[in-house]
């Protein structure tokens, strides 16, 4: 099983996080999605609302995002949303 | 002396003109700024987008949505990205040509959507049907600007006014080079399902074939805008630093001019009183002689 999931996530302004996550729960059209490392390939709808991660040291962070679209593969997990912004 | 003058307006007015030039590259240097950032910023993006796109693969759920079926292609709008005014050297008009001479190539049905302000006339006198003109765009366009552009092109497609939608920019290959290019928007290719592996698609297919295309395309959109709008503002910087090197060396060139005419117009007053002095001279010596 991978270590852990490359999350990247990009904005049309530029990119807001580029870093190493031991879990990701992403919003979605369907309700949550949680991600672990090791994930099946996905593309899934990202519906505006709060995306969850856990860092590499297990400290957990938010982020408010808009509507886009995030896929996974192969440990790397790209969010790209029209906006999103970094909680406290 | 009206030599003198005269040259002395033309310098006034040379030296006028460099004002005006080399606050125009100033100006043109900001917003090349601010719009090379925003390009660079949303090249990953763009990127990206593009990437998920072509791994959605050839799932069948995908081609219900309406710009990747394929349709048949009747009428073609060209989008022509041109800047808002000229003054930046053969950006504009090179642009033209390569719209013309593909048009004349390609003899299709189509009709013209124009982006910026420039060459109003000259299209106009071209015998190429504009059916619109967006002249409201920023220097800098934002997000929102690029997106309402987006909404613009695709509802001239989903109404069927057109079948294919081809942007028509310059491409900003690097600060000296800029490129006409011609670019498909629409429709769009079917992407090829390249690994064949199976997609966890999350709500459903349709969902994200909708999500991601219309991310797709905005991104597009707005990357071919600002590509188009940083190459407007480097052709215009260097068409001004030219101009103000021009004025420079015509100044120069008119400094030593005024000075020439100064130096023979004294030559000619000196010349003028000694030889008065001169004649003077003779007569007294004569008188008393």
């Amino acid at each position: 099983m991978a270590e852990g999931i490359r999350l990247k996530l990009l904005t049309a302004s530029g990119a807001l996080l580029d870093e190493t996550a031991s879990y990701v729960r992403i919003p979605t059209d369907g309700g949550s999605v949680g991600i672990l490392p090791g994930h099946a390939p996905m593309l899934c709808a990202v519906r505006a609302g709060r995306l969850k991660y856990r860092g590499a040291e297990g400290e957990e962070r938010f982020l408010t995002v808009s509507d886009g679209v995030a896929g996974i593969e192969r440990g790397e997990l790209t969010v790209l949303v029209r906006e999103a912004k970094i909680e406290g | 002396m009206a030599n003198v003058r005269a040259i002395r307006t033309h310098i006034k007015s040379v030296e006028s003109t460099r004002k005006i030039t080399k606050s125009m590259k100033m100006v043109a240097a900001a917003k090349l700024k601010r719009t090379q950032q925003s390009m660079n910023a949303l090249r990953p993006y763009a990127a990206a987008a593009k990437r998920l796109l072509a791994r959605l693969g050839a799932d069948a759920a995908a081609r219900e949505n309406a710009f990747l079926r394929p349709r048949e292609i009747r009428r073609v709008c060209y989008v022509l990205f041109v800047g808002n005014r000229g003054l930046c050297g053969v950006y504009n008009t090179a642009l033209l040509k390569f719209l013309e001479s593909r048009l004349e190539q390609e003899r299709r049905d189509s009709f013209l959507l124009v982006v910026g302000r420039w060459g109003r006339d000259l299209l106009a006198a071209s015998r190429i049907p504009v059916a619109e003109t967006i002249d409201e765009l920023p220097d800098a366009p934002s997000e929102e600007d690029a997106r309402r552009l987006c909404e613009k092109i695709c509802s001239l497609y989903l109404s069927g006014e057109a079948d294919e939608i081809v942007l028509v920019y310059e491409q900003y290959l690097s600060a000296l080079r800029q490129e006409p290019t011609a670019q498909k928007l629409l429709p769009l290719d079917a992407p090829a399902d390249a690994e064949g592996q199976r997609l966890i698609l999350e709500p459903d297919a349709r969902a994200v074939t909708d999500r991601l295309v219309e991310l797709y395309l905005e991104s597009t959109v707005q990357a071919v805008l600002l590509e188009a709008k940083t190459g407007e503002h480097t052709a215009r910087m260097t068409a001004m630093t030219a101009a103000s090197d021009n004025t420079e060396q015509l100044l120069e060139k008119l400094n030593l001019e005024l000075n020439h005419a100064r130096q023979s117009a004294i030559t000619t007053e000196i010349s003028e009183i000694v030889g008065g002095a001169n004649a003077l001279n003779m007569k007294e010596e004569g008188k008393r002689g």
